[in-house]
């Protein structure tokens, strides 16, 4: 698991029970260095001062707020950090409420909270506690100077934290008006409309299954980085429709054994010969696991395709 | 109802024995569908002798105590319930984890319906028989078909899900026109659905001899191969709806045709690989 960030306590009422803060996000997105053309040499960045153009020192700079075009009020350094909050290691819970009462347009980030040492029980306690009442805990809590609101829930046998926005920091339906109906407000959908409206969404209503959705374009993004990284010419293919008979290994496999038991070449393109498997017959004899030959001969048509 | 659900009885109970039960219920009559709701948790009024089993189910949820219909006394309570449509686990609640059958709902795009249907289901049971499988064809008591093949051992849904999703990716790579195995309701429009994805410990499919909710209700009953051929060879599967009073006399002529998949004990072939992706 990873390093924790961050360790403290929950607590509320009178119990206490110590925990650490780790991440429940690994960001995926694809990092580029800035380089020179031609040369690649790597690009660095400075602070210069506007005037004169001379590099400023790390210490040498302070904060500014404007308040009126080019008028600044600045405050130091020390300024600053009278200001912060209290460097807690509280986690306080305020209040218990319901999942569904949350929009999620408040939630920030993930984090997992894993028991810190010798608090394993008091934690267990609280998850099975939680779970049991079926509650969300919202809480306050610092974090890297900044005061937080969170989310505490159960999932599995651990607690989640997500840290959320204010509710100033969020702007309602009601403040959008004007910006976002630009046009006058539009009459009322015809009955008939929203019949077929609603139709198409239960044509299109499926489960939720979040590992079908994957980031495509980084997807692409990475394969166009790796085959420029073997040397290989990049044309930007023409994106094509999506093959409705693109199949996963094991279809594959299955259609392989297909043939096989059917003592047939199984009907694909130009591939090299299916091997002859060991018979699939498998009824009723329990023990009929072919397991080494075959795995074999999966691992041959793998390199095959590569 | 409730006298069709005691006079299947005999036949219906094995099949439900011992797994947890989705009841839908439709407390205001099968006129109005959209009252009906799906019910996981046992109803609390129940009276003691319906058994129930935990089932942790997700991290919302917890662990709800789901209903088992054990006895023609628990079916019938469940009748009176207006529980009109049963939806059993393909697992017995002590073994969550291994499912009892591999199961393909054949779900019929419009304009394509119950012989399209009956057509794919004879190709699943083409593939299935080169390894020597035996299946079974069930109407769903709406508008598709399924096909069960029993497994009865100890096969977990971590292989008998991917191995349900290749099948259904074959048959639509063999016939792309015919058959989707995707779920999104669009692209189905004139093919027939193979869904292979109730293979999961946390779905649950329509009952053998449960009724469906229509205005005038059908069962969801076993069919013999040769029905279905029939269906096919005629385009007509007129002959495979069953309404309360024919349903009836069908399982008081024929008993119990599924009684196969409870009993017989098969292997899936090893595809040497479990990798769905």
């Amino acid at each position: 698991m990873a390093r924790a960030i961050w360790s403290g306590s929950i607590s509320f009422g009178l119990l206490n029970v110590p925990v650490k803060l780790y991440s429940a996000v690994s960001k995926q997105t694809v990092r580029f260095r800035e380089l020179r053309e031609g040369d690649g040499s790597r690009v660095k960045h400075k602070r210069v001062a506007e005037t004169d153009g001379k590099e400023v020192p790390y210490e040498k700079i302070v904060k500014g707020y404007e308040y009126a075009p080019d008028q600044y009020v600045v405050l130091g350094r020390d300024e600053l950090s009278e200001l912060e909050p209290q460097r807690s290691r509280a986690i306080e819970i305020q209040d218990f409420v319901d999942l569904d009462d949350i929009d999620p347009i408040y939630f920030e980030q993930p984090y997992y909270l894993g028991p810190d040492k010798g608090a394993a029980r008091a934690y267990a306690l609280l998850v099975q506690a939680m779970k049991d009442a079926r509650k969300v805990a919202i809480a306050r809590f610092v974090l890297r100077n900044k005061e937080h609101l969170a989310a505490i829930r159960p999932m599995d046998d651990v607690l989640t934290l997500t840290t959320m926005r204010f509710h100033d920091e969020v702007t309602s339906p009601a403040d959008l008006d004007g910006e976002v109906f630009e046009e006058e407000k539009p009459k009322k959908p015809e009955k008939r409309e929203l019949e077929m409206a609603k139709q198409l969404i239960e044509s299109l209503t499926s489960d939720f299954n979040p590992d079908s959705y994957r980031d495509e374009y980084r997807e692409e993004l990475l394969d166009l980085l790796e085959r420029k990284a073997v040397g290989k010419d990049v044309v930007s293919a023409p994106s094509e429709e999506p093959e409705p008979t693109k199949a996963p290994d094991l279809m594959a496999a299955l259609e392989e054994s297909l043939a096989a038991v059917k003592g047939e070449e199984p009907a694909t393109d130009g591939k090299a010969k299916a091997k002859p498997k060991p018979k699939a017959k498998a009824k009723s004899s329990p023990k009929s696991k072919s397991s080494n030959g075959r795995k074999s001969a999966a691992k041959t048509r793998k390199k095959a395709k590569a | 109802m409730i006298d069709y659900y005691a006079r299947v009885a005999d036949a219906m109970l094995p099949h439900l024995k011992g797994r947890p039960l989705t009841l839908r219920r439709f407390p205001e009559g099968v006129g109005k569908p959209h009252t009906s709701f799906f019910e996981k948790n046992c109803p609390k009024h129940r009276p003691d002798w319906v058994k129930t089993t935990p089932i942790y189910v997700d991290r919302r949820a917890g662990e709800i105590d789901f209903c088992m219909c054990q006895d023609l006394p628990t079916l019938t309570w469940m009748a009176q319930l207006a529980a009109l449509e049963l939806h059993p686990s393909l697992s017995k609640a002590n073994r969550m984890e291994q499912p009892t059958v591999l199961a393909f709902d054949l779900d019929p795009g419009a304009p394509a319906g119950l012989v399209e249907c009956c057509r794919v289901a004879l190709r699943v049971r083409e593939l299935f028989s080169a390894f020597d499988l035996d299946c079974f064809p069930k109407v769903s008591g709406g508008k598709g078909l399924q096909v069960y093949v029993p497994l009865n051992g100890r096969v977990t849904y971590e292989r008998t899900s991917p191995f349900a999703k290749s099948v259904a990716q074959l048959l639509e790579k063999q016939t792309p026109k015919e058959v989707v195995s995707k779920m999104a309701k669009a692209s189905r429009r004139g093919k027939v659905f193979v869904d292979w994805s109730q293979n999961h410990q946390k779905k649950t499919t329509i009952a053998v001899y449960s009724l469906r909710a229509r205005e005038r209700p059908t069962a969801s009953l076993p069919l013999h191969w040769r029905e279905v051929e029939r269906a096919a060879k005629r385009g007509d599967a007129e002959k495979l709806r069953f309404e309360i009073p024919a349903a009836v006399t069908r399982v008081d002529k024929e008993g119990d045709l599924f009684e196969p998949v409870l009993s017989t004990r098969q292997k899936l072939p090893d595809l040497g690989e479990l990798e769905t992706e």
